[in-house]
């Protein structure tokens, strides 16, 4: 049956995900560079870079690449849910 | 990225999959049409033509695509086609892999949407006279659609994943805003309309976070989740819509501007309902299902 309890190495990976948000992506939301059609290349590439220096650039991303995976879809839905906290899909 | 990770073979990997992952590019999935495919890609009009000589066999694809997100600067590019019947082998619905700035790929335009949380947008992209060799085909020729399938259930996922964070978002600033903002002698929190509002979306938000929980579990058992996936983001959705519609709500005027990221989460929240499929699609297949195997 489903266990609802939180590994603590995936409660921790949530939690820095949401700080990084907090702390640094959410002074983000209103960028003029946030545009009708969305942020721009600019904004994008200087909020690819912060997560890349808070080593959290593409977590989903295969082992191999140097990201997360194998990563289960409940682990996933614990970490993409803070990182939506600002804009659906920035990268 | 998805699609890449499970089909490309090792060059192709390389040269279009790792700089999307670095972060230096990104990519975009070519496949909506303005009289083709959509929620039926069967309807697909985008056609490469194989011309096969001493030289090697080639494509050539036509046709004119839209609502193709983030199409302005992308510079890998997964295109469907649909190969027409032709006598150096199979045919069918195929996915092409190339790079953004190879001649035949023309953006004619970024069209203006309710929502802004794509990386430029959705544009209207025309092939014309795209020629590309046999080695951009990405997997087999025919397949697309059964390599497009399996992409469904975790990307609904993730969709719903990253709109439950906006939705916590914007019930964030709904909350704050409630605490702090008075009207007739009390904080807004404390009119019973009000914390109604705030304690519906307490209670959608932990619901939709169960639901997606539990498709996930299915597919983290080794199932393909199609049919759960299909229910978690029907419901996820429409309750997340109604979730952000009454943070507006909550914030009054504030809430249709731009001083706070709300009224854009709303504008994002209703394009929700149409990502991977709008909700009547989803319903459509899962009533298809139930009736076909019902318990």
């Amino acid at each position: 049956m489903i266990d609802f309890e939180i590994p603590a190495d995936v409660a921790a990976r949530r939690d820095e995900i949401r700080a990084f948000v907090a702390d640094t992506i959410v002074p983000f939301e209103r960028d003029p560079r946030l545009t009708r059609h969305g942020p721009n290349e600019e904004l994008r590439t200087e909020m690819v870079e912060l997560a890349r220096a808070a080593g959290l650039l593409t977590f989903q991303a295969q082992r191999r690449f140097g990201g997360w995976e194998p990563y289960t879809a409940i682990r996933q839905s614990c970490s993409r849910q803070p990182a939506g906290r600002r804009w659906g899909r920035w990268r | 990225m998805f699609i890449l990770s499970k089909i490309a073979n090792a060059e192709q990997t390389e040269e279009f999959l790792v700089p999307v992952i670095d972060g230096r590019q990104r990519s975009v999935f070519a496949m909506t049409e303005p009289d083709g495919a959509g929620s039926d890609p069967g309807q697909l009009k985008t056609e490469a033509v194989c011309h096969s000589g001493p030289d090697g066999t080639d494509y050539v694809i036509n046709g004119l695509k839209w609502l193709i997100t983030g199409a302005d600067g992308a510079k890998t590019w997964i295109i469907m086609a649909r190969v027409a019947p032709n006598a150096h082998g199979a045919d069918g619905p195929t996915l092409f892999l190339c790079h953004g700035d190879t001649p035949g790929i023309e953006l004619e335009r970024v069209m203006d949407t309710m929502d802004r949380n794509y990386v430029q947008g959705h544009g209207v992209v025309r092939f014309n006279d795209l020629r590309l060799p046999a080695s951009a085909v990405l997997g087999e020729v025919g397949q697309a659609l059964r390599y497009a399938q399996m992409r469904l259930a975790p990307a609904r996922l993730t969709h719903c994943m990253r709109w439950l964070g906006a939705a916590s978002r914007a019930q964030a600033i709904a909350v704050e805003h409630a605490r702090t903002r008075t009207a007739f002698g009390k904080p807004l929190g404390e009119h019973q309309g009000v914390s109604f509002m705030l304690a519906d979306n307490e209670i959608a938000i932990q619901q939709c976070r169960l639901a997606i929980w539990w498709a996930c579990w299915t597919l983290d058992q080794g199932a393909k989740g199609r049919h759960e996936s299909s229910m978690v983001k029907a419901s996820v959705s429409e309750e997340l819509f109604k979730v952000a519609d009454r943070c507006v709500q909550v914030l009054g005027g504030m809430g249709i501007s731009d001083e706070t990221p709300v009224g854009m989460i709303f504008s994002d929240m209703r394009a929700f309902r149409l990502y991977d499929g709008p909700t009547e699609v989803h319903k459509y297949a899962i009533a298809r299902q139930i009736l076909r195997d019902p318990r």
